[in-house]
């Protein structure tokens, strides 16, 4: 088992580790949110993994790399692409969600995705939209404020009027 | 919730937007992701589902509901 030790800096590890093995991902749900600057906090790491066999190698490779004690069993649902993949037995957690509740594809979301340094990100109009569609409690009760941050976030881009 | 926020609550939400934007992305990393004891996670089991509502089903046993992870209703 290996064992758990929370670093914030936990997104730079599984970004460089993805980079370095040519993982096709993006950064999801709030942690997304809050790399391109949402104002709240929380403990998930969810990433949208294109559902292929070989990205799904790659994603083996790069959380092996790094300390992820995956069993033979977790290997092949990843490499298989089952729609959610949640990984608790390294040094943090992580969920792989191959099926983000209300995005059409992975080529659709990853055309709107931006890039903020090395991690890429869904766009908040696509953080939103999942959000909306998986319709929990705790969702709900934060999409005013994520459509508020939107109009913060857009109005603050390059070319956008303020 | 925005109807039920007081606008001073919401002009100070949208300060914080424009204050996290000039942040630097180590910043938002720094105080954006922490980690609380977790029901389902603190088992250290991988977990895999073959699709979002079995998924949904799960946490909606799994959890207590203080989590949110339930639809409203439910």
């Amino acid at each position: 088992m290996t064992e758990k030790i929370f670093r914030p800096e936990q997104a730079r590890v599984i970004a460089a580790a993805f980079e370095k093995h040519r993982v096709e991902y993006l950064f999801i749900g709030k942690g997304g949110a809050i790399l391109l600057g949402y104002p709240g906090a929380t403990q998930d790491v969810d990433l949208f993994p294109r559902k292929s066999r070989e990205n799904g190698r790659r994603i083996v490779a790069a959380l092996t790399e790094i300390g992820f004690a995956l069993s033979d069993a977790d290997r092949a649902e990843i490499v298989d692409g089952k729609d959610f993949v949640q990984i608790s037995s390294g040094p943090f957690d992580v969920d792989l969600v191959f099926a983000p509740d209300g995005i059409e594809s992975y080529d659709a979301a990853a055309r709107n995705a931006v890039r903020v340094e090395n991690f890429p990100v869904m766009s908040i109009a696509d953080i939103i939209a999942s959000k909306r569609a998986a319709g929990r409690k705790r969702d709900l009760a934060e999409l005013d404020l994520l459509e508020e941050f939107r109009k913060a976030y857009e109005a603050s881009e390059p070319g956008n009027p303020g | 919730m925005i109807e039920s926020m007081h606008r001073s609550d919401l002009e100070d939400f949208r300060r914080q937007c424009w204050r996290q934007l000039a942040r630097p992305v180590s910043a938002r990393i720094r105080y954006g992701f922490f980690r609380n004891p977790n029901p389902v996670r603190d088992s250290n089991r991988n977990l895999s589902f073959g699709s979002m509502s079995e998924y949904r089903r799960f946490c909606e046993q799994s959890y207590p509901g203080y989590f949110g992870y339930a639809r409203p209703g439910k």
